[in-house]
């Protein structure tokens, strides 16, 4: 259940094989499992203080494990939309300038006999980073996270200042939050509990939009 | 009073309600608006349309084989022409086609045709017989494609982990049908409308059963001769096409939905996918071929130029698919004079007895291609008689001279250019720039296969030798 099947990358102890061509060997077949999008599991935790009249409570949600696939990266790492796919190489020149230059990048790994990658590519153009050179293992990430789902902040006024309102008995108001703050994630770029849909689209994400962030006034008044 | 006149409406109100319903509610599973079966005539037009549209198809979910065979080349999306064909899952878009749009289909439509109560005996011998050979030549695809596949067990929905059975006993059993249909076609007419090939003709079936028995023997040369012979013979014996006028084409409407699905995939998306490959194009223009401002279009500058295979291209710059192959009516070509002409002189090549001479053979195969695309005579007597062209006079063996120029000559036909190119061994393509794989000699088996009918698909990939893209089949021995 839960499962994602993909191309892999082909390891050796451990390491990532890369090809004669500097790129990642790729398994043959597009079945491997490469993730599973149930989570280990889903926790929260809730807390309310009161201080005279004053209430704070907050609420953390916490999922541990599960993965996602990211159609976004596999897509934004290829044409180069990502901060990832720029900057300095080993050499520390600029990596997307050409190789003749002082560019491209090694990319991390061991080649057939386990010794470590030493053939340079080219970063000029798309492709490194993305769907075109890489398995699509690269694209998943761990969807586990650390989240304040929500926030308040409440205030009850004193009763020595309702009861002078008639039939009012009492009254609070209160500010609420909600989604205010992605505390910790492994998922670059996106919320990783955005999904493309459910049934057999879960773990799965193609133009993830951040969670709604809601912020509202509450205002009760009793009788 | 009123109060028990209240309690007796209380109590006898729910049983009227009671009394409207009805006591059979299973009736309302019933559809009344889902038919409850399907002409087979019906059947057999749109299995007809789906095959020849997935032949004809440019889509990157299914028909990439212009692309490997470097014919055309991407602009953007440049993984399927370096050989990714996993990323799309492309093995499994051709299952679904084959087996469940066009074979599924066919089948139901032959099991109707033998219900019928208005046909003839003869009648329905002549319709099942036709829609057979569209399986034969259904399956001959995927055997070529995937080598072993499901046959004996395929189209069984109450079997729904099939064993896939040897590819080469498969072949000779297509064989033993398609031998069975051309006997079985016993009237004058089939079919009429339904049949978008041939309006029904059936000796225009017959043509075709024979010739596509001859273009299977000729697939079949390397593995077993003596078979190939025998088949060949009795095929040309019994008559294949003579001209242009025989082609199997696939009429497609002038408009949506049933339209020329590369006019769908170029014109109608609005995309801007897919240009000529250098590899295609400069071959056609080294050897002044008459079909190159045919099949393309003029580039930036006014010539003829292409992109080089697996790497990202401008669209603006090279030249692009014809109009005239783009157009929404352009036909699905299915098996054509041409590529009968160049089987007949790998006939005459090989030994077989066959009437003609190789060099004639080669030369009306190249004529009846360029008139096909649009060419004059004049232009085929030049062109042919060209040295690096001319058959007595192009390099090779008889194997390059013939496969290099069915290359050109199928088209708008990659899925066939796959196959004669791996069996012929010509042209020799360089590799793309950035390939998966070495040249794909083969597809991998479907996702879904390897999920869903795990233990057979663990027989099948064993016995072909690993299901790999570079593991050979069974026809393709050198």
């Amino acid at each position: 259940m839960g499962t994602i099947r993909g191309t892999d990358f082909i390891y050796k102890d451990g390491q990532r094989v890369v090809g004669d061509d500097g790129y990642y060997l790729q398994t043959s077949t597009a079945n491997n499992v490469i993730g599973n999008s149930n989570a280990k599991w889903i926790g929260g935790i809730n807390n309310t203080f009161r201080y005279k009249n004053l209430t704070f409570s907050f609420l953390i949600d916490i999922r541990k494990g599960g993965s996602v696939f990211s159609l976004d990266t596999y897509y934004g790492f290829d044409t180069g939309l990502y901060p990832e796919t720029a900057g300095l190489n080993d050499l520390g020149n600029p990596s997307r300038l050409p190789i003749a230059q002082g560019g491209g990048v090694i990319v991390k790994g061991v080649d057939a006999n386990g010794q470590p990658n030493k053939v340079r590519v080219e970063n000029t153009g798309s492709g490194l980073y993305g769907y075109e050179t890489n398995p699509n293992a690269a694209f998943v990430y761990d969807a586990g996270y650390v989240k304040l789902r929500q926030a308040l902040i409440s205030y009850s006024f004193p009763q020595s200042f309702v009861s002078k309102l008639g039939p009012v008995k009492g009254i609070d108001l209160s500010l609420i939050g909600r989604n205010l703050w992605i505390i910790h994630k492994n998922l670059p770029y996106a919320d990783p509990e955005e999904s493309l849909s459910s049934g057999n689209l879960q773990g799965y994400q193609s133009g993830a939009y951040p969670t709604v962030r809601t912020v509202s006034l509450n205002a009760k008044f009793t009788f | 009073m009123l109060t028990s006149m209240k309690k007796i409406i209380t109590a006898v109100l729910p049983l009227l309600f009671l009394g409207a319903c009805t006591k059979d509610i299973t009736s309302l599973n019933n559809n009344p608006k889902q038919p409850s079966s399907v002409p087979a005539t019906a059947l057999f037009t749109q299995a007809q349309n789906t095959l020849a549209s997935t032949l004809s198809s440019s889509n990157v979910y299914l028909n990439i084989f212009r692309l490997i065979e470097q014919q055309w080349q991407e602009t953007t999306y440049i993984t399927e022409s370096n050989y990714n064909i996993k990323d799309n899952k492309i093995p499994d878009g051709i299952w679904n086609a084959y087996y469940r749009d066009v074979l599924e289909p066919f089948e139901q439509s032959k099991a109707n045709f033998a219900k019928s109560i208005t046909l003839s005996a003869d009648a329905i011998k002549t319709d099942i017989a036709i829609a057979d050979i569209m399986q034969v030549y259904t399956y001959y695809y995927l055997v070529t494609t995937f080598g072993n596949i499901p046959y004996t067990e395929a189209l069984n929905i109450d079997n729904k982990f099939p064993k896939f059975d040897d590819a080469l006993t498969v072949y000779t059993a297509l064989l033993t049908r398609l031998d069975a249909d051309l006997a079985n076609i016993t009237t004058a007419q089939s079919l009429d409308n339904a049949d978008q090939i041939y309006g029904g003709d059936v000796g225009k079936w017959k043509l075709f059963a024979n010739t596509f028995k001859l273009k299977m023997g000729i697939t079949l040369a390397d593995v077993n001769n003596g078979k190939a012979k025998a088949v060949v013979e009795s095929a040309v014996a019994a008559g294949v096409f003579t001209s242009n006028d025989d082609n199997a084409n696939f009429k497609f409407a002038l408009n949506p939905p049933n339209t020329n699905p590369v006019w769908v995939d170029l014109v109608q998306s609005g995309r801007l996918d897919f240009i000529a490959s250098k590899t295609f194009i400069d071959q056609l223009t080294t050897s002044g071929d008459p079909r190159r401002a045919l099949y393309f279009t003029t580039d930036a500058s006014g010539g003829y130029s292409g992109g080089r295979p697996g790497t990202k291209n401008s669209y603006d710059a090279f030249s692009k698919p014809s109009t005239k192959l783009t157009a929404p009516d352009f036909p699905g070509l299915l098996l054509d004079y041409s590529e009968t002409e160049f089987n007949l002189a790998e006939a005459v090549e090989r030994g077989y007895s066959v009437p003609g001479t190789a060099a004639d053979h080669y030369t009306k195969a190249i004529t009846a291609s360029i008139i096909y695309w649009g060419g004059s005579a004049v232009n085929a007597t030049a062109y042919t008689a060209l040295p690096n062209v001319a058959y007595a006079t192009a390099t090779g063996t008889y194997k390059q001279k013939i496969g290099y120029q069915k290359w050109l000559a199928l088209y708008n036909r990659g899925w066939d250019a796959w196959i004669e190119n791996r069996r012929l061994d010509y042209p020799v393509l360089a590799a793309p720039a950035n390939p998966v794989s070495g040249f794909p000699t083969r597809f991998t088996y479907p996702v879904s296969e390897q999920n869903v009918n795990t233990v057979n698909y663990n027989d099948a990939s064993s016995k072909i030798g690993g299901d790999e893209v570079e593991t050979k089949l069974f026809f393709d021995k050198f």
